[in-house]
């Protein structure tokens, strides 16, 4: 008898050997025993072309393709190394002239203890160590110009050309190239550059382990030159991702034979020559590259809309490609709806080894590495947890950053909020499009954490103490921070005012922005630009003449440029005596001015009865009422006062469900601009009062004190101590008996 | 002895027992309650979820985080060393059934000789986990991780045998690791005693976990607070019964 995943084998092994599509389809993984464990797909065929047809994804303005890339490389898998000549074509499409061209060398991070990426960190990135004698670097052997005037061709400029003086900088993950002669606007350069990549055993997103080879951040990338600060280059540091110009990629891989290969783009060709495959793929308007090679790798196929998705998993994560397919599918679906179409024709999902976890978790053009295991043979028991996380978020989120970063290419290292927010909160957007409104991301033992809950605790404790809009060289090297702000906080800052002003206009406004900026490098001011623009500058919440507005100015002001926040506190409710009219009043009368008394009650003017009519006699009705507890009172004689204080900085205005006991509910909308205010409620007995009811402030973590009952005679239960009790004692029961000796 | 005059003889040591840890655990449970109502004074919970609500008052409490950790580890703690030194009285007191008096004099008797022996299977757990990291490395996880839960609730019934027999005098050099080999080399003339005490501490296992889940799955009910101590019940009667059965033999 032959299992499901023989037959697999089987029949992938048939289709390898018959098919002549399957050259084009990486042969490498069909002879090994790795496809075990992966659930049956059918291979897709490779589009034709990298982009999806023009009348699905839109035009691609051509001012915006800037650099293009002709290059051959090499991996040693044994010294885990890439040769390669990169043949680049850069158009200077701005008013500036230059005369010199930086590069990013990002390998070279990991060259010593002292770049500023390892100095930085001492060594170690999101919990990993760089190995000992695992040192990553990349090599310039020499950098020639071959052409100072347009050639059609990037491989008509291959040459021997004129050797150009270059240098590294201070930290030797950038490089500067001095150029023959100034490059003047609209005119372009082509430069070719010879370079060794030593790969570093996995590690910061890139790497090698065994016989698993991630090439990300791998070849010599130059800056961008901006038309307002001219060339902009960063140096490689721990939180700062990447920054590059769109183009074209022709990339030539030549690996061992045995090699499964993934890459950004499409696969346009493929050999296999003395024990070595080559391949070449093709990419159009993507802003970077990266591959990756791996004989253990196995696959599993998809495909929406035309565009063909790939994924190469490590064998051990097998089990995991339908969730993974799933989850890539509705995201998809998700940020098409709302930002418009994905522009490529593929998308290759990688999920490495656990050996090269740290190769998880990235994106690149076309092409991203997902991590966590999503299916778990040993999982604890639904009914004790459930989730829709593992593996599954960092596969929508990886996947959200084609929109936010791959197609609107904002600077990662100047603002990194403007990807990893941005992309975040779309994240949270798509898990309500597949899952409906603020569905659970988790349930422990049947408790709910919402996708609301989550991103109040990614908006975690750190993130008080960091501006949003900031530079990622600028945020702590632990992490913690960077991770709370650009990701957490900026996220909440997006929903928060998505839900404030209404979803409607703020999600033309997000469509708007991704729109404009498709293949551009906009920056937050456009965003937040945008943003005012669509939903306007003062958003009224209430109506009449003395109206609560949103200044969304200043809410975006706070929320991305100060470590201002937001906690609204209800301080007190109260029931008190209404005043009421008691006491001698002066009344004009005939031109003539006298005393007279009023007895409680700004209607009369009479005594109660059995009451004398005589100065200094407050009468009956006002020593009863000193003697009547307020409690026992008729609700005409009394009035509600609400106590609210904004107890974080950050001012904006606060929904107030206040709820009575003998009278309907009233929403209230404070401005929340002074510290405190005082809401009065006559003749009325406050039983409850709720600040955000209806959780709008996702940017407000503390929210227990959000909620308080009225004075009330009977004692109210306040939901959740006597409920952690409980917990507590059935943990301590558990430890108490657990009768391990 | 049969499983009525187990418990018959065990029932005051079961309820005894039974009534600490209840009573200690409610502590527990009141203290970590009154940290987080001092948090919420006034305040309530509204529809937002229960880790939530939690997580937004512990997050500003990083000292009740720490309490409460410190309280957990102590019920660790003290249910172990509570095991550890009250056995030496309740195997007495199944063997033969006397006051409460000397209960605790057997308990404290019989203390520093139970608490080596509790040394000695630690040390023969720890030598069992060789095999099982080889199983584990080798099958996998989840392999070794079930190969040492049965090595470890077969280890039960041996270290009751063990405790037992120094109890009852049989042991003569009662501080070294002695009773635990000789009860070990036992055990092949034992099998039904041995199968039945590791299924009872497979039990009393499943109870105390299932204590910890019915808390945490049903917190908004009160009821589920009798549950628990009804779990805890049931597993110290697992527990007495599981060590009658050592008693049964001699």
């Amino acid at each position: 008898m032959v299992s499901d995943n023989a037959r697999e084998r089987i029949r992938l092994r048939r289709f390898s050997r018959s098919s002549v599509a399957a050259a084009l389809l990486h042969v490498g993984v069909l002879g090994c025993d790795a496809t075990v464990g992966v659930p049956p797909s059918s291979p897709v065929e490779e589009p034709t072309s990298a982009l999806r047809p023009e009348a699905t994804r839109g035009s691609v303005p051509a001012d915006a393709r800037v650099v293009d890339f002709l290059i051959d490389a090499r991996l040693d898998a044994d010294a885990h190394e890439i040769a390669g000549t990169v043949t680049m074509r850069w158009t200077n499409r701005t008013q500036r002239t230059v005369d010199f061209m930086p590069f990013h060398l990002y390998m070279n991070a990991f060259r010593a203890s002292d770049t500023r990426w390892m100095s930085a960190g001492r060594g170690s990135f999101r919990g990993d160590e760089l190995g000992e004698d695992a040192w990553g670097y990349i090599d310039i052997a020499e950098v020639r110009a071959m052409s100072t005037e347009g050639v059609g061709d990037l491989e008509g400029g291959r040459g021997p050309g004129t050797v150009l003086a270059w240098s590294e900088l201070e930290d030797p993950s950038l490089m500067s190239v001095t150029l023959p002669r100034p490059v003047g606007p609209g005119e372009d350069i082509t430069l070719e550059l010879d370079f060794t990549t030593k790969l570093p055993r996995v590690f910061a997103r890139t790497g090698y382990a065994d016989d698993f080879h991630f090439a990300g951040q791998w070849f010599p990338k130059p800056g961008v030159l901006s038309e307002e600060e001219g060339w902009q280059a960063h140096e490689f540091t721990a939180w700062s991702e990447f920054f590059a110009d769109f183009g074209d990629y022709e990339v030539h891989l030549d690996v061992p034979e045995e090699m499964v290969v993934g890459a950004t783009g499409i696969l346009t060709d493929t050999r296999v020559e003395d024990g070595r495959s080559h391949y070449t793929y093709q990419a159009e308007m993507v802003h970077d590259f990266a591959w990756v090679a791996d004989p253990d790798l196995v696959e599993h196929w998809g495909d929406y809309e035309g565009i063909r998705i790939r994924q190469l998993l490590a064998p051990e994560y097998a089990r995991d490609a339908e969730v993974h397919m799933d989850a890539q599918i509705w995201t998809l679906k998700s940020m098409e709806a709302r930002f418009g179409p994905y522009p490529w024709s593929t998308i290759t999902i990688v999920h490495p080894p656990a050996k090269a976890s740290g190769a998880g978790g990235m994106e690149y053009p076309t092409l991203y590495t997902t991590g966590g295991r999503a299916t778990r043979p040993g999982a604890p028991p639904t009914w004790l947890l459930e989730e829709r996380f593992t593996g599954i978020f960092v596969t929508v989120h990886e996947f959200g950053h084609q929109f936010f970063q791959g197609l609107v290419a904002s600077n990662e290292h100047d603002q990194p909020w403007l990807d990893e927010g941005v992309n975040t909160f779309a994240n949270y957007l798509a898990y309500e499009d597949a899952y409906g409104p603020n569905p659970w991301v988790a349930r422990i033992a049947g408790h709910p954490i919402t996708v609301r809950d989550f991103g109040r605790l990614s908006n975690a404790g750190p993130a008080d103490r960091e501006e949003v809009d900031k530079p990622a060289s600028e945020f702590g090297a632990s992490g913690r921070g960077y991770g709370a702000t650009a990701y957490g906080k900026a996220a909440a800052v997006l929903y928060t005012l998505r839900a404030v002003v209404g979803a409607g206009p703020f999600d033309r406004g997000m469509r708007r922005y991704v729109d404009e900026t498709r293949f551009r490098h906009p920056t937050g001011k456009k965003l937040e630009d945008i943003l005012v623009d669509e939903v306007g500058a003062r958003v009224p919440l209430t109506e009449g003449p003395d109206a609560v507005h949103f200044d969304v100015r200043a809410y975006l002001d706070q929320a991305l440029r100060s470590t201002r926040t937001v906690n609204f506190l209800v301080a007190s409710i109260k029931t008190q005596r209404k005043i009421k009219k008691d006491g001698f009043y002066r009344h004009e009368h005939d031109g003539q001015s006298t005393l007279h008394r009023h007895y409680g009650s700004a209607a009369s003017h009479d005594p109660p009865e059995g009451a004398e009519d005589g100065a200094g006699d407050s009468g009956e009705e006002g020593k009863s009422a000193k003697k009547t507890p307020v409690s026992k009172l008729p609700v005409e004689d009394v009035e509600s006062v609400v106590k609210i204080v904004r107890d974080g900085d950050f001012q904006l205005p606060v929904e107030v469900l206040v709820e009575f006991r003998d009278a309907d509910p009233e929403l209230v909308i404070w401005d929340g601009q002074a510290r405190v205010t005082e809401l009065v409620f006559a003749e009325r007995r406050v039983d409850r009062v709720t600040l955000d009811p209806a959780g709008k402030l996702l940017i407000e973590r503390i929210r227990h004190d959000n909620i308080r009952w009225g004075p009330r005679e009977e004692t109210r239960e306040d939901g959740l101590s006597a409920p952690w009790g409980r917990v507590i004692e059935g943990l301590a029961t558990a430890l108490l008996n657990g009768g391990l000796l | 002895m049969k499983l009525s005059t187990a418990l018959r003889r065990g029932a005051w040591c079961i309820l005894g027992v039974a009534v600490v840890r209840m009573g200690l655990a409610a502590f527990a449970g009141k203290l970590g309650s009154a940290g987080v109502a001092v948090a919420m004074r006034g305040y309530t919970r509204g529809a937002e979820g229960f880790f939530p609500a939690l997580f937004s008052v512990l997050g500003e409490s990083p000292a009740a985080v720490a309490g409460i950790a410190t309280l957990l580890t102590t019920a660790l703690i003290l249910g172990t060393l509570a095991n550890v030194i009250t056995v030496g009285g309740v195997l007495a007191h199944l063997r033969a059934p006397g006051s409460i008096g000397a209960f605790v004099n057997h308990a404290i008797r019989w203390a520093p000789a139970m608490l080596t022996s509790a040394i000695w299977v630690s040390v023969l757990r720890l030598l069992l986990a060789i095999p099982c990291a080889l199983v584990g490395a080798g099958m996998g996880r989840s392999a070794g991780f079930l190969v040492g839960a049965a090595l470890w609730a077969l280890t039960m019934p041996i270290h009751d045998h063990a405790r037992a027999m120094i109890v009852d005098g049989r042991a003569t050099r009662r501080y070294g690791p002695r009773p635990l080999l000789a009860a070990l080399a036992q055990s092949r003339r034992r099998l039904l005693p041995l199968t039945l005490g590791a299924v009872a501490w497979i039990g009393t296992i499943a109870c105390s976990l299932g204590a910890a889940a019915v808390g945490l799955a049903f917190a908004d009910h009160a009821a589920s607070a009798w549950a628990i101590r009804g779990l805890g019940l049931f597993a110290v009667t697992l527990t007495v019964l599981r060590i009658s059965l050592a008693v049964d033999e001699d």
